[in-house]
């Protein structure tokens, strides 16, 4: 079987990693324990498998891990732990946005990319942001709200408030 | 001690309507902390069945079949078994013929035992030829190529009306199944149900109405698709992490088609992405599971999702042929339902299913007379499982767009007409005996009903007086529809539930249940009853769920009975636990019980003494009198209670191109106390979320060979974030005396609303009816084009 | 998910990346987010195209310059001549996020037919593809017609790679529509127009398996420049231009829509447009 060298920099860290020529991302940043980015329908319609590259959000199910070599790449686990959990991770438990929690990291990779782009969404702005995402729990509503509450939070944060 | 809730006609009926006040005194339940799982999964780190691993583990890969039906005549797998890294391949030459039903339900299963591992005939295409377990999924990829199928192709049924017709090719034709009503009719199931008579009713009404309704194929859609995991421990036992809605019935199931005792199989459920019904099914896990056998490895079975929506389980398509009796004044007189339902190639959940599509749908508008009739007939198409509703959606489709047709007719305003039929408190529901979930059912009362409050609710947050004000002479037009909703919880006499509990020394506790979340809370929510019954926080509840060898039985999530039947086995198990600490206390203190009250964490002595439950504890594991506290109970209702809803949305249809979009949609829900509210609204949300993609997005689309055309994502579309409404769901609180804390159910009823919503609001902004759902902008081209 | 790929390059020369291409079972890719998808079982080999330099979008001279690996959310965030606003349309059209952060207008164009709203906007805004292909001496550049390109791409017969879009920055006015069955969806058809010197220029996307792809509409697009010089009074026009536009647009049934129901809508749309440009541009020639 054929191999590459994936050399990139993974939440910060930088590795190589021998994998088939054929593999896609979600599956690299799988077996390599980061288990969070989850495989939904590989086919780049649901966002489940959503990651950072060079902080712009992507599916990682139709990405070669050979195309992202070289790159930079955030996932959910990147974004927050259990000692420093990120602020959107917070909203996202406080409005109520998680039931199953099998699409949240996806949403949550959005999120942080609206942010950045954007410290100000509206509800609009934040419908948008997860449309490449779907659920089947939430109906989105308190999704939205969350996204809502993380701007609200980020920007106290920014300005150096509680 | 487990208490009995018998129903021996000796319970009192009472409402709730007097126990409102108990909302003042609720500490736990009807709050909405955050859930106890909500940070792990927003880090990343739940482990769904896919995130663990085992050494070794073997990957299998299926061969479907290409075709509707057809015998296997042979099947060659030698050069797949010599192909690298290859360990294994089943198929219906080597894997015993075992039948048994996929379906999740108590034993003995009301669905036909008409299924087998690999079946010797293929009777859909999508269904299992052989399967290959090999190191990596590419090899065993490669491998399923090499497996040479010679079939014999027999004519393919792919509608229920040609499954019926005389002459039609037998689907399920070797006399080995039982179960099957009538095989030699291609029919998996019929019922049927009465009380007085109808026909008398529909000669002495003043208007017979007759419509007939079709409501198609869709898929539950989890995020996470069915996956399975197998290994055997240390002790050569087996154990199954498996996406399972029902891990007991996974593993009596699995003992049956394995031929191992269950005592020899552990059945854990670990995080679940999603169920909806469609993981109400040993869908997977039997052929990892025989692989592990076999070989003594690890093995993993996951579905694509293109497999997913193909070989998974679906809604039953159905056809609903709806008669109704009604006099001048809009009052129903007799009510009728004949339904032809699609199981598709295999029976599992058939009977059951339609039963609810007659038993939750006709109960909620009271007539003098009701006749249910019902086949549900094998095609040679995906199979019809269990779906959120089970049922319900089908048959509130043909109720709730057959009332809105008669308030047009009759001149009166759609919600009158409801009002003036519908079910309310003191009410018995008149069908409960003859039509129960498969079988004669128990009587039921209402004790519960806030449907008046949630369609007011809903009428004023709609603006439903703006009906009349919508220009429709324009490109977009608008309009506005409501629908009205039942559903039950649990089902009376056969769903069971059991918990554990048992006291720590810091006085927490750990809370053992059979229950199975699956993204919908129970974890949280049985924790919170717990809490509330033995005064104390929620953080001092530690749950574990839904592990066959560490927790007690529960028939699994389904048919909306985890709040209300699970709650109530933890609610019992919990005042159990605080008779003991009571007990326990008056010994510390020599007194008598009486007048010793528990309250945040502690027992208060009369005098003013405290001793925490920490102290009792302490003392009563290590020091006097030493036992440890810890109790358990079942429970088992003979009640159904309904949950009550109201549906309102507004609508906008662009009359050139056919498109529709939903722009506001109101859900006002009565389910009793709910114990988290929060729960209770994302439930409602999302409910409504799957309904929306029923009424409007989501289909199969089979070519005349019976295979689906569109089966992934891009194709079948699932309501996005931009397609969704602006969504209010409203709790409207009411009690349920039967229910833990008062309170029902919530999880189905949503999803009950928006096919027959979207019918009625689309014919008040365009004047067309439509009886078939979806309702496409290609649907909506054609009827306006017909019309012009 | 994976792919049975023996090799994967990232050459840093077109010369390179030509020859690499000659293999069997080797294709180009720039973003890949059509590479999971089904069809591509027997690819061996791809060549990622993100080494060469292709991206960006810039004025040059009187056209504007799309590179073809410039990304939908690259277009969209690029500023654009006014009259080339149906560019940014199309880029916005791509709801999902994370397909428009990697989806490339080259990319878009080297599929099949099936997907083709960039290939729509392209050809009513009357561009040209730059096509990079083997030389003798080296890697020579074509200026192809779109539609000569897609034909190519639809019977198998395109060599090279597209390295860039080149478009009238002249062009006055233009605009996108589509219709779908859901929000975040491929369209069922759809319809673009742009007008300027050369009169006004509609096409539209007949999309699906087999289906006849983006198809310019020149008795449409006349009768449209006509409408535009002598603006009419009422909306007799509409019926009148429905007609035309209705016998030239193909018709195709499959499996998501029927012939009749896209040919209809199409011709809708494209009356929404003109519509449209009638009031943002009434009078002017």
């Amino acid at each position: 079987m054929s191999t590459i060298t994936f050399k990139a920099v993974v939440n910060g860290a930088a590795v190589s990693w021998e994998v088939p020529v054929g593999e896609f991302l979600t599956e690299t940043l799988r077996n390599h324990g980061l288990i969070g980015t989850k495989r939904g329908c590989e086919s780049g319609d649901c966002g489940a498998c959503a990651v950072l590259l060079d902080g712009v959000e992507v599916n990682s199910c139709v990405l070669l891990s050979a195309q992202a070599s070289g790159h930079d790449i955030v996932t959910i686990e990147g974004i927050g732990d259990a000692r420093a959990p990120h602020p959107i991770q917070q909203a996202y438990v406080d409005a109520g946005a998680i039931q199953c929690g099998f699409c949240t990291p996806g949403m949550i990779v959005a999120t942080k990319a609206l942010l950045e782009e954007n410290a100000t969404p509206s509800r609009d702005d934040a419908r948008h942001a997860l449309a490449g995402h779907l659920c089947r729990c939430t109906g989105y509503v308190k999704c939205l709200d969350a996204i809502e509450l993380a701007a609200e939070r980020v920007g106290d944060a920014t300005k150096g408030g509680a | 001690m487990a208490e009995e809730t018998k129903n021996t006609g000796e319970t009192s009926w009472d409402t709730g309507d007097e126990s409102m006040e108990e909302y003042d005194r609720f500490k736990v339940v009807n709050k909405s902390p955050r859930r106890v799982d909500a940070m792990k999964l927003a880090l990343g780190k739940g482990t769904f069945t896919d995130d663990v691993t085992p050494p070794g583990m073997l990957h299998v890969k299926m061969l479907w079949s290409p075709h509707a039906h057809a015998r296997i005549v042979s099947i060659d797998v030698s050069e797949a078994e010599a192909m690298p890294g290859v360990h294994c391949v089943l198929h219906c030459n080597n894997v015993k013929r075992i039948p048994h039903t996929t379906a999740g339900q108590g034993f003995p299963e009301p669905s036909p035992w008409d299924a087998y591992c690999f079946p010797e005939k293929v009777r859909y295409v999508g269904d299992r030829v052989a399967a290959v377990a090999a190191e990596t999924e590419a090899q065993a990829q490669r491998a399923l190529e090499k497996i040479k199928v010679e079939y014999e192709i027999l004519p393919a049924i792919l509608s229920p009306e040609e499954a019926v017709a005389p002459g039609a090719t037998l689907i399920h034709e070797h006399p080995e199944p039982t179960g099957i009503s009538s095989p030699e009719k291609n029919l998996a199931c019929t019922l049927g149900a009465s009380v007085g008579d109808v026909e008398a009713g529909f000669a002495a009404s003043d208007h017979v109405f007759e419509r007939t309704y079709r409501i198609g194929y869709a898929q539950q859609c989890p995020i996470e698709p069915h996956i399975a995991v197998t290994w055997l421990d240390e002790d050569e036992r087996l154990t199954v992490r498996v996406a399972t809605q029902v891990p007991f019935h996974s593993r009596r199931i699995l003992a049956q088609v394995l031929e191992i005792p269950v005592s020899q199989i552990r059945v854990i459920k670990p995080r679940i992405g999603g169920g909806f019904g469609v993981k109400q099914e040993i869908l997977v896990e039997d052929v990892p599971a025989l692989v592990t056998l076999r070989t003594g490895r690890p093995a993993r079975f996951c579905l694509t999702r293109p497999e997913e929506l193909v070989s998974a389980r679906t809604r039953h398509p159905s056809i609903l042929t709806m008669k109704a009796g009604v006099n001048d004044d809009g009052t129903l007189v007799a009510l009728s339902m004949e339904v032809l339902g699609n199981s598709g190639a295999y029976g599992a959940h058939a009977l059951t299913v339609v039963s609810c599509t007659g038993g939750k749908a006709l109960p909620l508008y009271k007539a003098q007379h009701y006749r249910f009739d019902a086949r549900v007939a094998y095609t040679n198409l995906p199979v019809g499982g269990a779906f959120r509703g089970y049922g319900a959606p089908q048959g509130f489709y043909g109720v709730e767009i057959l009332m809105d047709e008669i308030a047009h007719e009759l001149g009166m305003d759609p919600i009158a007409l409801r009002e003036k039929n519908m079910i309310g408190s003191g009410d018995d529901n008149p069908l409960a005996v003859a039509l129960g979930e498969g079988g004669e059912g128990f009587p039921q009362r209402i004790r519960s009903c806030g449907l008046p409050e949630c369609i007011r609710i809903g009428r004023e947050a709609i603006g439903w007086e703006r009906r009349k004000t919508f220009d429709k002479t324009g490109t977009k037009r608008r309009g506005i529809g409501m629908v009205a909703l039942m559903q039950g919880s649990g089902i009376p006499g056969v769903d069971m539930a059991s918990a554990f509990l048992k006291l720590n020394d810091d006085g927490s506790f750990n809370l053992l249940v059979g229950a199975t979340d699956i993204g919908t809370g129970s974890d949280t929510i049985l924790s919170q009853i717990a809490a509330e019954e033995l005064s104390v926080g929620l953080e001092d509840i530690i749950i574990y769920s839904s592990d066959t060898d560490l927790t007690p039985f529960d028939t699994g999530a389904y048919a909306s009975s985890t709040t209300y039947i699970s709650g109530t086995s933890v609610k019992k198990a919990a005042a159990g636990v605080k008779k003991q600490i009571l007990a326990a206390a008056a010994d510390m203190w020599k007194c008598e019980v009486d007048g010793l009250v528990a309250a945040n964490k502690a027992v208060t002595h009369p005098d003013g003494r405290v001793l925490t439950y920490a102290d009792i504890c302490r003392s009563t594991l290590y020091h006097a009198n030493q036992h440890q506290i810890m109790d358990h109970a079942s429970h088992l209702s003979y009640e159904c209670p309904p949950p009550f809803s109201a549906h309102f949305c507004e609508v906008e249809v662009d009359v050139e191109t056919g498109e529709i979009e939903v722009l506001n949609y109101v859900a006002a829900v009565d389910c009793g106390v709910a114990i988290h509210p929060t729960a209770a609204e994302g439930q409602t949300e999302g409910g409504v979320q799957m309904g929306l993609g029923y009424a409007l997005t989501e289909r199969y689309l089979f070519d005349d060979k019976g295979a689906m055309q569109n089966a992934s994502f891009s194709d079948y579309k699932i309501f996005s974030s931009l397609d969704m409404p602006e969504l209010k769901a409203v709790l409207v609180p009411t009690y349920e005396p039967s229910g833990p804390f008062g309170a029902k159910s919530v999880s189905e009823i949503p999803i009950n609303g928006p096919a027959p919503l979207l019918s009625n609001a689309i014919y008040d902004a365009i004047g067309v009816r439509f009886r078939e759902a979806p309702i496409t902008p290609e649907k909506i081209w054609r009827a306006l084009h017909r019309e012009s | 998910m994976y792919l049975d790929l023996e090799t994967y390059a990232r050459p840093a020369s077109l010369a390179d990346a030509l020859a690499l291409l000659k293999a069997p079972g080797t294709a180009a890719v720039a973003g890949g987010t059509h590479l999971n998808v089904h069809g591509h079982e027997r690819l061996r080999a791809v060549v990622d195209l993100q080494g060469l330099g292709l991206g960006g979008v810039s004025e040059e001279g009187s056209s504007l310059r799309v590179g073809a690996t410039t990304t939908l959310s690259e277009l969209l965030a690029a500023e654009l001549p006014a009259g080339l606003a149906a560019l940014g349309q199309v880029a916005d059209a791509e709801k999902n996020r994370a397909v428009r952060n990697r989806s490339t207008v080259g990319g878009r164009l080297s599929r099949d037919r099936s997907n083709g709203r960039v290939a729509t906007v392209l050809e009513a805004l009357e561009a040209e593809l730059e096509v990079a292909a083997e030389g003798p001496e080296g890697p020579t550049r074509l200026h192809l017609h779109l539609r000569d390109r897609l034909h190519d791409v639809a019977t198998g017969a395109a060599a090279g790679i597209v390295i860039g879009a080149w478009i009238p920055a002249d062009l006055r006015w233009s605009s996108y529509l589509s219709a779908q069955l859901s929000a975040v969806d491929a369209p069922t058809t759809d319809a673009a127009l742009s007008v300027g010197p050369r009169g006004v220029h509609i096409a539209t996307g007949c999309h699906g398996a087999n289906a006849a792809g983006t198809v310019a509409l020149p008795a449409t697009s006349t009768a449209a420049t006509v409408l535009l010089a002598d603006p009419p009074t009422g909306d007799g026009w509409r019926a009148e231009l429905r007609e035309v536009a209705l016998s030239e647009i193909p018709t195709h049934t499959d499996a998501l829509a029927g012939g009749d129901y896209r040919r209809d809508v199409a011709a809708t749309l494209v009356v929404r447009l003109v519509a449209a440009c009638l009031a943002e541009n009434g009078g002017a020639a």
